[in-house]
């Protein structure tokens, strides 16, 4: 009680800043005193209640009293911070972070500035005590909700289960994000459009595997002129009512023709009367038809190598004939006839042979294209053209042996222009095929189609259980089966009794199990069993810890083998746990892991939406960037941190490794090395280099460089604050409200330096840019995608050509702590000398992609031991992985 | 056994082959409370894209203001001449490509919520269907026109007969889609049963999750009982003949087209919709136009590379575009809403494109062409882009809005309206 009297009286008698500590106890009279009084006679006696606010102590009051709140109390406020306040509610997760930030600040001596009276060894301890042992209190490890599956889960939860390869239409709902990451449980939302999307889904697998009896079609007759024929990018044409067909090119759209007005409404046997017959046919080779099956819907996009073959006729005469044929079509399935061994096709081999044939048989025609540079117009105009020339007077001889190659070489660069205007000669004068009419006539009878055989394969395995036997054992037999593997953890018999009653109910009135497993079907694909996981607080049990495992590594639900041991429980074991996480990082699942932790840590997701300015490459141009490009940046960190894992190397090497993987385009123009030639310039080469270079390791890296500038131009505080984020761990707050968002320009005449001077010499601002500035600078040296520079594009006039010759570029600058930075070097330097915070937050980034939640203050412990045990120990990427994967922090909800 | 089926089987089974009514007589989720819709003098919206835009020489008079004359390409249209107005100049200012065609609704970014799609919010209220989504046939380029606020495409039909069924007829198998909707809701009764015992396990903070479970299933059988109430609901009795076969195939995208403003005429009539949108896909497909066979693709065509002769052809395809809007002005004039006030003074028809060049893959300077609404038409706007005060697309846009009753002074880039000419 005397304590706490003198406390008043202490609080009474203001130390320093006199008047602004009046001021404060005027305002807020009311709660203040009260909450003097009850701290001061209740605390002693009343046992502290959890959740309940928890008073400061005295004397850590007193400290922060003298040394924080001069700037930090509620009405100077200086970097929008009070810490003012007698009791802190630490369920608040804006207080936790708020204490978390000022115990970080103690700790570093950050904090208060060096300009300000500092607090003793003594006393820095006893807060930096006081704060540790409050927020490991109020933060224990933990604290995912139970978490709805993604979009990706989902798929490949399904696909798991059926063993097939469904694709979820455009219009299913994407994931939104959070903490960079689109698996947090907070951010995963059930909304009814969703919810509809899954029944949908759900229904349609059950229709496909527990189809309903289908009811007969009558058959019916199509008749067929050749006018009723389609043709697109001129494949044929009608002449003298028939069509004609000319080409054996791979597309459909180039080749075939077929009917418009029909198309199979049902799966089933149909009868083709085709009336044909051969125009003008070569003596070398008659003319074959052949008949193909092809989506009406879909056809104009088909390969040939995609359809399916239904038959083939020699078509032996130019008077027409009938050709009959019975077939197979798949509901909404029409033919497609073409002229199969046609040998003019858009084919690189087989074009320049068929024009050359040409050329030696019809000199004139060559004397045309010669007269014509090789090129007309494309389709009949171009033909018209042709023939227009070789009827000239004034055409040049035709050219013979090399000039006459040279020729060919020259028309059959643009393979299809060419094609579409030898084909309008073929029109003409054959050879081809022709199309008179046909008929087509059914279903006569119903049959299954590929699609069908297909899902009857998939059903039949899915319920292999069943033996064919119907009865209420064999239903409850399989759904033991099913179910557990639905729900991804055993199911207990009340829950079976339930789903086989389902069965029966379903089954029985319309008669069929398959009606009944159909309704069980799609209820446990909507079950909350099925689309959440994470169900228990606290410790995860075996079969959340498998999938938690599984997810976090593959995408996908436990396979059998992880749910065996998650059974037996032996997954619950240190060295097993261990075990099967290698097994998984070692099948090619890995690379979903790797895919979408690194799309979304690095942001390498945007790289797909982003074209960089045409102006960043002046003329002559040396370098393009096209999608070979845009894969190399994408690929380039997966490859590498897939090398990182596999080969367990140091984290520092994450920062300074000597080596990467790039394609030539990238390595010779981006990174200036010398690549190796000739290996595909296409396909990705591991190149060593010198340590401590510009290159090498994430910083640098040409997707990252790219990814976090827009294309045009580069900003110093978006890197800056991405490097923040991303590599150091220690993610700015957002700037005050009240100041825009500085943009530089960094074409206009101010160097982006001068521009973001103002950051420096304003106070609220200069708490957080002294940290993002002078990395941001460091990275000016790498332009909008990667490249080195050291000076800024000039933009003189409207200039297309935008070559680097205006303000150099200024990297040099210090960190707060007072490391000096010159370039790129000096900060891989600063980071590899103490590897700890990269570390720990890459750990950081991985345990919230693995737990679906944010990291707290005891979480963060754990890793911060869990990293120096690592380096302590001279230990690797891998061992880091699995050191976390075996942590508090990854087994618990 | 696993079988190697081709990638085609899974693309086509993703289309959901359910017997589920393909429109659903639903209006958007956000606009369930009645609201002002009707305020507005326009009443009705429809927007038109062509995929390969128009040939802007042969359809962009040289004369500004109500004096212009007819170019090739507005001979068609010039009987409504007092009825329409022609804007060039306009577009997102946003990059070129094919895949930036999509934003011709969206504004400068692909993705955001579309024009349609902010009107039918309010239009669509009170009708049976909130907005329908066309396509005049299959395009191999998978454009994309219409988002959702969610930025989902939502996906576009592209048969005739599909748009007649939904419209006024009933689905494939009344019985089948009958039953799936029926049984569909019992399996929701016992899912809530499973969420309720899962929710006696879980703590505090899971349940406030799993409240969404139940929300998202009550939500779903609200449109599930709509859905069942749908397929009951009588058919408004239209007197009109399909063609007996749909109009898929690449060469017949004319004929669908003309079919597709038949039934968007029909729908507005009955008032099943108030909200329409219409892709034209260009492919390599040879038209066949009164009776004369093309030189070439249209795709083909529009890469005409300034030949005359390629352009000539190309004017053909696109006049016909021109034609068919024309007709379908016509049946807007001629048919009448419940008060018997022609259709067109309270329908908005946008044609346009996302790309203005399509010979260059420009997407500046698109082809805009808006009639009826009640607004003042009858000239060419001729919009100076180099002028720094100049009107973006999104300005129009604004206005459009406005007429429908929607107080909306934003559309994506554009903070201004082009009122100062329409209204």
């Amino acid at each position: 009680m005397i304590r706490a009297i003198e406390l008043v009286v202490g609080l009474l008698i203001p130390k320093r800043s006199e008047n602004r500590r009046k001021k404060r106890l005027i305002r807020d009279n009311q709660p203040y005193q009260i909450s003097i009084i009850y701290w001061a006679i209740f605390t002693p006696l009343v046992p502290v209640i959890a959740h309940a606010n928890e008073p400061i102590p005295q004397t850590e009051f007193a400290l922060l009293e003298s040394y924080c709140l001069d700037c930090h109390d509620d009405i100077e406020r200086r970097g929008e911070l009070s810490l003012e306040e007698l009791a802190i509610d630490w369920q608040q997760k804006e207080r936790l972070d708020i204490w978390e930030r000022a115990l970080r600040m103690l700790k570093s001596g950050e904090m208060p500035p060096k300009k300000k009276r500092q607090p003793s060894t003594k006393e820095r301890a006893r807060l930096i005590s006081w704060l540790d042992a409050s927020l490991s209190k109020h933060s224990p490890i933990g604290g995912t909700v139970i978490r709805r599956l993604n979009r990706r889960e989902y798929v490949n939860s399904i696909n798991s289960l059926l063993d097939i390869e469904y694709i979820l239409p455009d219009s299913f709902p994407t994931d939104s994000e959070s903490h960079g990451f689109d698996n947090q449980s907070e951010a995963l939302p059930l909304s009814g459009a969703l919810m509809q999307s899954y029944s949908e889904v759900a229904t349609d697998l059950a229709e496909k595997l527990f189809p309903p009896l289908r009811k007969p079609i009558e058959p019916s007759e199509s008749y067929l002129t050749a006018a009723d024929f389609t043709y697109a990018y001129s494949s044929g044409l009608l002449v003298d009512d028939v069509m004609r067909l000319v080409s054996s090119s791979e597309a459909i759209s180039a080749s075939a023709s077929w009917p418009i007005k029909f198309e199979a409404s049902t799966t089933g046997i149909y009868r083709f009367n085709l009336e044909l017959s051969a125009f003008n046919p070569t003596e070398e080779a008659s003319i074959i038809c052949s008949v193909h099956a092809v989506d009406a819907v879909e056809a104009p996009g088909q390969r040939i190598d995609s359809i399916r073959l239904l038959d083939e006729f020699e078509i032996s005469g130019s008077s027409s004939r009938e050709y009959s044929m019975e077939a197979l079509l798949e509901k909404g399935e029409t033919i497609a006839l073409r002229y199969g061994n046609s040998s003019l096709a858009e084919d690189r081999q087989k074009l320049p042979a068929h024009v050359k044939k040409l050329f030696i048989e019809e000199p004139l025609l060559a004397a045309a294209y010669k007269q014509a540079d090789g090129v007309v117009e494309r389709g009949r105009i171009g033909w018209e053209r042709l023939k227009a020339l070789m009827k000239s007077d004034l055409l040049p001889e035709p050219p013979e042996e090399e000039s006459l190659d040279e020729l060919v070489k020259l028309v059959t660069k643009n393979l299809r222009l060419s094609t579409e205007v030898l084909q309008y000669k073929h029109f003409e004068e054959g050879p081809a095929l022709d199309v008179h009419k046909a008929i087509a006539f059914g279903p006569i009878e119903l049959a299954e189609g590929a699609d069908d055989l297909y899902w009857k394969d998939r059903s039949s395995q899915l319920t292999a259980s069943l033996k064919g036997r119907t009865n209420q054992a064999a239903v409850e037999e399989f759904l033991q089966e099913f179910l557990p593997r639905v729900f991804r953890r055993p199911v207990k018999k009340s829950v079976i009794d339930e789903y086989a009653a389902l069965v029966e109910a379903e089954g029985g009135s319309l008669g069929r199990i398959e009606d009944g497993l159909h309704f069980a079907f799609r209820t446990a694909l909507t079950s909350p069993y099925f689309l959440y996981r994470d169900f228990e607080s606290g410790p995860l049990d075996a079969f959340d810890l498998a999938s938690r495992l599984s997810y976090f590594l593959a995408s996908r639900p436990p396979d059998d083998e992880l749910f065996e041991l998650a059974r037996s429980g032996a997954l619950l074991d240190s060295l097993e746990l261990r075990d099967q996480a290698i097994r998984l990082l070692s099948k090619n699942e890995l690379n979903t892991f790797i895919e979408s932790f690194l799309d979304q840590w690095l942001d390498l997701a945007v790289l797909d939406q982003l074209t960089p300015d045409k102006t960043l490459f002046p003329e002559p141009r040396k370098f393009k960037y096209g999608d070979e490009e845009k894969k190399s940046l994408i690929t380039e960190p997966k490859l590498f941190f897939k090398e990182m894992l596999a080969m367990n190397r140091p984290l520092v090497d994450f920062i300074d490794p000597g080596f990467t993987y790039t394609n030539e385009s990238i390595g010779t123009y981006v990174y200036e090395l010398p690549m190796r030639k000739n290996r595909g310039w296409k396909d990705l080469q591991r190149v060593e280099f010198e340590k401590g270079g510009r290159y090498g390791g994430i910083l640098g890296m040409a997707g990252v460089m790219t990814a976090t500038a827009n294309g045009v131009d580069t900003q110093p505080v978006a890197r800056g604050v991405w490097m923040l984020e991303n590599i150091l761990g220690d993610p700015p707050r957002d700037p005050p409200d009240a100041v825009p968002a500085l943009t530089p320009d960094t074409s206009k005449a101010e160097t982006p330096r001068e521009m973001l001077a103002a950051h420096m010499s304003d106070d609220s601002c200069a708490g957080c840019h002294k940290k993002i500035d002078p990395i941001g600078f460091v990275f000016e040296s790498f332009d909008p995608i990667g490249r080195w520079r050291t000076q800024y594009p000039s933009l003189s006039g409207k200039s297309k050509d935008r070559s680097n010759d205006g303000f150099p570029v200024e990297t040099e600058g210090v960190l707060p702590d007072g490391s000096i930075l010159r370039d790129i070097r000096d900060l891989k330097a600063y980071l590899v000398n103490d590897i700890r915070p990269f570390a720990e937050c890459l750990s950081e980034k991985l345990l919230t992609y693995a737990t679906g939640r944010s990291m707290n203050f005891s979480d963060r412990k754990l890793i911060g031991k869990i990293v120096d045990a690592n380096i302590d120990n001279e230990e690797g990427f891998k061992e880091l992985l699995l050191d976390l994967i075996d942590s508090e922090s990854f087994r618990t909800r | 056994m696993k079988l190697n089926l081709s990638r085609r089987h899974f693309l086509r089974s993703i289309g959901m082959t359910l017997a589920l009514p393909a429109l659903e007589s639903v209006p958007l989720a956000s606009a369930v409370q009645k609201t002002l819709g009707t305020t507005g003098k326009a009443k009705r919206l429809v927007c038109v894209g062509a995929n390969l835009g128009l040939h802007t020489p042969s359809f962009f008079p040289g004369e500004t203001g109500s004096n212009f004359g007819a170019t090739p390409l507005l001979k068609p249209l010039m009987r409504h001449r007092e009825e329409f107005t022609l804007f060039s100049g306009l577009d997102h200012r946003s990059g070129n490509g094919h895949k930036n065609w999509d934003n011709f609704l969206c504004g400068k970014n692909v993705g955001d919520v579309t024009l349609d799609q902010i009107a039918a919010e309010q239009l669509g209220a009170n009708s049976r269907i909130a907005s329908i989504q066309l396509s005049a046939g299959r395009g191999s380029f998978r454009q994309k026109m219409v988002y959702n606020r969610q930025g989902v495409p939502l996906p576009m039909i592209e048969r005739p007969s599909v748009v007649y069924q939904s419209l006024f007829g009933l689905p494939d198998d009344v019985e089948r889609t009958e039953y799936l909707i029926k049984s569909g809701k019992s399996s929701l009764d016992k899912l809530t049963g499973e969420a309720r015992h899962l929710q006696n396990t879980v703590s505090a903070k899971d349940r406030t999750k799993l409240d969404e479970y139940f929300q998202s299933v009550r939500d779903l059988e609200n449109r599930m009982e709509r859905q069942l109430k749908g397929l009951n609901e009588p058919r408004p009795q239209v007197d009109y003949q399909l063609p007996k076969f749909d109009p898929i195939a690449p060469t017949l995208m004319l004929e669908n087209q003309a079919l597709m403003y038949d039934l968007m005429a029909l729908a507005l009539e009955t008032d099943l919709t108030r909200v329409i949108t219409m892709f034209l896909p260009g492919l390599g497909e040879v038209f066949t136009i009164n009776g004369e066979v093309l030189s070439a693709g249209y795709h083909a065509l529009s890469h005409h590379g300034n030949n005359p002769r390629l352009i000539a052809d190309l004017i053909k395809v696109e006049s016909e575009h021109m034609r068919l809007l024309s007709l379908f002005l016509d049946q807007l004039k001629a048919k009448t809403d419940a008060n018997g006030v022609p259709l067109l003074d309270s329908t908005l028809v946008l044609w346009g494109a996302g790309m203005g060049d399509s010979s260059r893959h420009s997407n500046a300077n698109l082809p805009v062409f808006l009639a009826g609404g009640s607004l003042k038409h009858g000239s060419h706007i001729a919009i100076d882009r180099d002028d720094s005060e100049a009107p973006l697309l999104g300005d129009l846009y604004i206005t459009m809005l406005q007429q429908m009753g929607i107080d909306q002074n934003q559309f994506s880039n554009a903070n201004r309206s082009m009122n100062q000419y329409l209204v």
